[in-house]
């Protein structure tokens, strides 16, 4: 069923055209990234040097300068790119400004220094497209991370934003969008994989006048940061998403629950809310279709239990965050009692991909199961660390070596956490497991926003899980005893083991209160809270004895079992461990084999690190 | 109406019931600690985990607020449920291992001790958020709340400010399943309330020791020789159970126990409060021993029945022989047999002149002692099994306005209150109630109580089925015990009878009346100053002991003094005036001639001038001899006699008084 357009929809389309008539796609643009990330490595530095160099040269006319969203490779910020050829520099400090703006804008050289250096091949590579980060991934959501600047709601359009709106709002029901949506196999992308349509259906089918949206951008998970890097990118595309969603549901209003950690990310929706406003995208009579809805913004306070839906309710309501049982779902009460409907930012993100390209399209992709593709925050001890997006179903082992580069230093790669803190340890023996909402979860671990953390043999599966519970004990709201009492416990008694006072038992016991904690839970932060441990004890059982049984450390990271020696044999008597060593516990005398007095050690293992020769071994 | 089955069981339930109502519907018990009917439910205990099938998909989850659904399948006590109740319990059980409700529930489902160690052994709050839910929902005040993530969540007021309407609303405390809500540091939640039941007991001690006071300085006065108008002996006079037993065995009104009324009184409006506020000895007895019960058979306590009723049966039969188990006179007599002797001491100018009186004058303190030693092994155990005072004062508590009552709504059977009563009388068992007729109205327990449950208010009107009513058994023996008794007096064994004969009572007592009447107290024996009153041993005969008896040898009655019927509270030394007193006739003296030594010192020294000179026939000289029509028998001159102890003179009863040996004439 199409309408007519409306004059203000045909006039989006024009100022469209227009846009794209003005550009010049030959035209040299130089896009800095303006991420967290790299913004963190002084990338507005970066951005403003090249201002200040692009004006002395004279050349500030014709070359475009754009600062951008993330474009993915944290690893090697600040990152800058330079268009048309997409010539890739990495690690570019403002002092290299000069040097790009004459060699390579004026000249066309390429400046051999700043280039990627793939580390598997030992390669130099020139282009973008051709970095192997990039090459393998399929990216959809964050196609125009790195493009468009996120400040410009132009670029959004020049790259074909709002059109899926437009395409919702003039040439299909309420009815249509969410068939299209439910057809397509979208899951919600926030960790639980929900169906979304099926989800929007409830909502629409929920008694009652007023109804709510929200987009929930509460990421806290340690190692997580799509939800941010998205936003921080192309936030235009969330917020299409959203109108879209009120549209099909019958919302009036929206929220976007973001946390107040993440400042940049704030300014930038706060910025496009505004720009969308002014377009008449959001408010009354959006684009003269007669549909109204408007979006607020409301930051989170830093708990990470908010990002459970019913919590973040609670917290939107001015309440303390603090979950409910369900039923009865949002969808049937939920803000202030109304239908309520909330989804991840990268599930709404999709949402104008879907309307726009169609179900069939979307998928195509991916699995039977999980269609689409989905944003990974890579991190932990691999050479690329970054936002990547893959499709569902490709395996772990592809997306870690591949994609992530495989393990820096030459260690071997041993688990990889999914899904955050609540997530389980995937061992590196499973990695053939295609990554998938279903094939996870029958690991013992979950899906969760996309969080990645991997971990190679330095890294021991005991105080890994330790700290993980460290982190769910201190976040819990501590509403329910489960999750409580027994995250707290569960903690307490790795934290005995990691100690050296483990018990004969304390696995058998971690595993029992692992599932009684997760039957017991009221919400999904205390029924995934264990998962740590008992994936850990399932596939590292033997880190587990000889932590107990022995009294060992394995990877040598438990300070209580370990202890540091210098191998004489190596040691040539440098004294640069000595040096370092705060508890002077390193003596010996110059060129001959220095020892480390160990009731004076403290274990922070720097001798290790900073020993040139490998003479300092733990045991 | 919704179908569902739970454990096997089909019912059928209205709309909208949760599971945890249905299952309670088909009497099926689900512990939580959580959740109250009154208010929305929370699901944060963890405890009413049930499984519950619908649609084919079997889940763990609280009944508390799971709706019911047509079909829907709830499994109470599958082994995953049970299993992690047990767990739930053992989490709550390890954060509070002291609070007994969580005690109560982890033993019910099988855990008795604490798997983990306890961050506070004095944690009580379990986080249930009863008491936020009902400052919400019932109070609507929306003052508590809960602050701090995971291990550090508690709760509070905002900004951990004290609210001023925490001082007067106090419904949330009800809710509170373990009593934490009082202890909450910020909010300061029922002080007032404490506060108030803390100034009650102040008030009470207050009162209770000057009780005790003036109950010492009526003593003192006594021993000093001032009756004070006849007011010393007030604490008798408002005595029920000397009241009551006298008349009874006196067959009339005695007016000098009016004060009596003020204490019938007190006791129908506020019960046992004699015990708790006004009785001296109780005030010595609160001193020291331990509190709560430690005596496994509590129905020792109907034994002070039996002791009360067997003295009334006595008093029926007009005996008042086992009075000496009456509290006030106990005190008394133990005050009497330390300080009679000790004034004697202070008195004398020499003092190598003093000498103890013998074992019949200390016996007199053994139930004094016994009473004391007896509170070693629970506080106030006098007060509790075997005080007749006691028991008629309880008997009448049973029927006061004003009792002591627990909310039973509130009560988190923490036993605090147990732990702190000083009569045992808060029954565990029974609730924390306490049978009025135990319960002494100190108020010591409403203060403790962490759910302000304890309140003294207007309480049931008339009141029977009590813990420790007497029954039939207590009949029985108090008939047992009487029968015996009064069989021994109406059989005369020990010669009861004929002994009575043979003693002298103090001036104005009149033979069975003075029995009737007399209560034991001995106070007359205080007040006497010439130490002439003695407490009698079983001369007198074994229903008489410890009555006062006029001695001679211990002193003569004073001329000037007539004190000992002053301070008689019953009337049994009836209340002469002095010009009377001089004329009572207590018996009549006469001299032994064989072993007078014709000194005169007791012609000399008589008040009434009753001494005649004799010679006497067959023996030279002259003697003095009195004139019996003249003589009352005060026993000055054996006082002054300087053969005393070879009976050179001697007072008989007026009807014991020997024949004249020799026949004597006036000597000219």
């Amino acid at each position: 069923m199409a309408k007519a357009r409306s004059v203000a929809a045909l006039e989006l389309e024009k100022r469209r055209e227009e846009i794209l008539g003005g550009q010049d796609p030959s035209r040299i643009s130089i896009k800095v990234c303006g991420g967290t990330g790299c913004l963190a490595l002084s990338s507005d530095e970066v951005a403003q040097a090249f201002e200040r160099e692009l004006r002395a040269q004279g050349v500030e006319g014709s070359v475009a300068l754009k600062t951008t969203g993330c474009p993915g490779f944290c690893e090697q910020g600040p990152l800058v790119v330079v268009h048309p050829q997409r010539i890739f520099y990495t690690h570019v400090k403002p002092d290299d400004v000069a040097e790009i703006v004459s060699k390579t804008i004026l000249q066309g050289e390429i400046i051999d220094r700043l280039l990627y250096k793939d580390p598997s091949s030992g390669e130099k590579i020139v282009y973008e497209t051709e970095v192997p980060f990039y090459k393998e991934q399929k990216r959809i959501l964050l196609k125009e991370s790195g493009l468009i600047d996120p400040r410009e709601i132009e670029d959004y359009l020049a790259a074909g934003g709002y059109k899926a709106l437009a395409r919702a709002l003039f040439e299909m029901t309420p009815d249509e969008v969410i068939a299209e949506i439910k057809q397509s196999g979208l899951r919600g992308r926030g960790g639980a994989g929900f169906s979304t349509g099926v989800k929007w259906e409830l909502c629409r089918q929920a008694k009652g006048e007023t109804k709510y949206i929200i987009c929930n951008a509460d990421e806290g998970d340690p190692g997580a940061f799509q939800d941010r890097g998205l936003i921080e990118a192309n936030p235009h595309s969330v917020l299409e998403g959203m109108i879209i969603g009120a549209y099909a549901i019958g919302a009036q209003q929206g929220f976007i629950y973001i946390r107040n950690e993440y400042p940049l990310a704030v300014e930038l929706i706060r910025l496009a809310v505004q720009q969308a406003r002014e377009r008449g995208l959001l408010g009354e009579d959006i684009l003269g279709s007669g549909a109204s809805f408007d979006v607020e913004i409301q930051l989170g306070a830093g708990a990470f239990v908010c990002g459970e839906e019913t919590a973040l309710i609670a917290s939107l309501e001015g309440r303390i965050g603090e979950p409910r049982t369900r039923p009865p779902y949002p969808a049937q009460s939920g803000l202030w009692g109304m239908p309520t409907n909330i989804n991840n930012v990268k599930t709404w993100a999709w949402v104008p991909h879907i309307i726009h390209n169609g179900a069939g399209w979307f998928s195509q992709m991916g699995t039977e199961k999980s269609k689409g593709t989905t944003v990974f925050s890579v991190v932990g001890k691999i050479k690329n660390t970054g936002l990547v997006e893959v499709p569902m179903g490709i395996s772990l082992r592809h997306l870690i070596e591949d994609i992530g580069g495989g393990a820096t230093n030459g260690k071997k790669l041993k688990a990889v956490q999914t899904g955050g803190p609540s997530g389980g340890c995937i061992p590196e023996s499973l990695w053939h497991l295609p990554v998938d909402y279903d094939s996870l979860r029958e690991a013992g671990s979950i899906m969760g926003s996309g969080g990645l953390i991997v971990m190679d043999e330095s890294t021991c599966m005991v105080d890994i899980a330790r700290y993980f519970l460290n982190f769910t004990k201190f976040e819990s709201c501590g509403k329910c005893t489960a999750c409580r009492e027994g995250v707290l416990r569960m903690y307490e008694i790795l934290d005995y083991i990691t100690r050296g006072y483990g018990q004969e038992g304390d696995i058998e016991l971690l595993e029992e209160l692992g599932k009684a904690v997760k039957a017991s839970s009221l919400c999904g932060l205390g029924q995934t809270a264990p998962n740590p441990v008992p994936t850990t004890i399932r596939y590292f059982r033997e880190e587990y004895e000889a932590h107990v049984k022995e009294k060992t450390c394995p990877a040598g990271v438990c300070k209580s079992l370990i202890t540091f020696y210098i191998v004489p044999e190596k040691c040539p008597g440098c004294g640069l461990c000595a040096r370092y060593c705060t508890e002077k516990s390193i003596s010996g005398e110059k060129n001959k084999p220095y020892f480390i007095d160990e009731e004076k050690c403290i274990r922070c293992g720097i001798c290790r690190e900073v020993c040139k020769f490998d003479a300092v071994l733990v045991k | 109406m919704v179908n569902l089955t739970i454990n096997e069981e089909k019912i059928k339930v209205a709309e909208g019931t949760t599971a945890l109502e249905a299952a309670k519907q088909a009497g099926v018990h689900i512990p939580t600690l959580c959740h109250h009917p009154e208010l929305t439910p929370y699901g944060a205990c963890r405890l009413c985990l049930v499984e519950v099938k619908r649609n084919g998909r079997s889940s763990v989850t609280t009944s508390c607020n799971c709706a019911v659904e047509e079909g829907m399948h709830i499994q109470t006590d599958s082994p995953s449920v049970v299993q992690a109740r047990r767990i739930m319990a053992d989490f709550l059980l390890s954060r509070c291992p002291e609070v007994p409700a969580v005690q109560r529930v982890a033993a019910s489902l099988g855990v008795e001790k604490p798997s983990f160690p306890a961050d506070r052994r004095d944690e009580t709050c379990i986080l249930c958020g009863l008491c936020v839910r009902a400052c919400d929902e019932k109070a609507q005040q929306h003052v508590l709340g809960f602050v701090g993530r995971g291990p550090d969540r508690r709760v509070t007021t905002p900004f951990d400010t004290r609210a001023e309407v925490c001082d007067t609303c106090n419904q949330c405390i009800e809710y509170c399943p373990t009593g934490a809500i009082t202890r909450l540091e910020a909010p300061q939640i029922g002080q007032r309330l404490k506060a108030g039941a803390k100034r009650w007991i102040r008030i009470r001690q207050v009162v209770q020791y000057a009780a005790l006071l003036l109950f010492l300085f009526l003593i003192y006065s006594t021993l000093r020789g001032n009756p004070l108008a006849g007011n010393n002996n007030i604490f008798s006079r408002l005595n029920p159970l000397q009241a009551v037993a006298s008349m009874i065995a006196a067959r009339q009104i005695i007016t000098s126990y009016w004060p009596v009324l003020l204490t019938v009184g007190v006791t129908l409006l506020f019960g046992r409060v004699w015990c708790g506020w006004f009785c001296p000895l109780g005030g010595v007895l609160e001193l020291f021993g331990r509190r709560g019960r430690k005596i496994k058979w509590q129905g020792l306590r109907r034994l002070k029945y039996v002791i009360l009723f067997t003295v009334l049966a006595m008093a029926v039969f007009g005996s008042l022989a086992f009075m000496y188990f009456e509290p006030i006179t106990i005190f008394v007599r133990g005050l009497t047999a330390i300080s009679k002797p000790a004034l004697a001491y202070f008195q004398l100018e020499d003092k190598k002149d003093f000498a103890l009186p013998g074992i019949s004058w200390w016996v007199i303190a053994i139930p004094f002692v016994l009473v004391l030693l007896l509170n070693l092994i629970e506080r106030r155990f006098w007060c509790r099994y075997l005080c007749p005072l006691g028991a008629l004062v309880g008997l009448g508590s049973k029927f006061s306005w004003v009792k002591r009552l627990v909310n039973q709504k509130s009560c988190v059977k923490c036993g605090d209150c147990a732990k702190t009563c000083t009569m045992g009388a808060i029954s565990e068992g029974r609730d924390f109630t306490s049978d009025p007729a135990e319960c002494i109205m100190c108020m010591d327990c409403a203060a403790p109580c962490p759910k302000m449950a304890i309140t003294f208010e207007r309480g049931k009107a008339l009141g029977w089925n009590y813990e420790f009513d007497p029954t039939r058994r207590e009949a029985l023996a108090t008939l047992g015990i009487g029968a015996a008794a009064i069989g021994l007096l109406a059989l005369d064994v020990g010669k009861v009878k004929a002994a009575k004969s043979t003693v002298l009572r103090p001036p104005g007592a009149q033979g069975d009346d003075f029995l009737a009447k007399c209560i034991r107290c001995d106070q007359c024996i205080q007040v006497c100053p010439a130490h002439a009153l003695q407490p009698v041993g079983l001369e007198a005969g074994w229903d008489a002991l410890w009555t006062p008896v006029l001695d001679p040898f211990s002193g003569g009655c004073d001329y000037e003094c007539n004190r000992c019927g002053q301070t008689c509270p019953s009337g049994a030394i009836p209340p002469l005036t002095l010009e009377e007193k001089r004329q009572a006739v207590i018996g009549i003296a006469q001299v032994n001639f064989d072993t007078c030594v014709r000194c005169m010192d007791c012609l000399e020294h008589c008040p009434y001038k009753c001494f005649d000179k004799v010679e006497v026939e067959g023996i030279r000289g002259v003697f003095p001899k009195v004139r019996p029509e003249n003589c009352v028998g005060c026993g000055v001159c054996v006082q002054v006699c300087p053969k005393q102890e070879k009976l050179a003179i001697v007072v008989y009863p007026i009807d014991g008084v020997p024949p004249e040996k020799y026949v004597t004439h006036p000597a000219t």
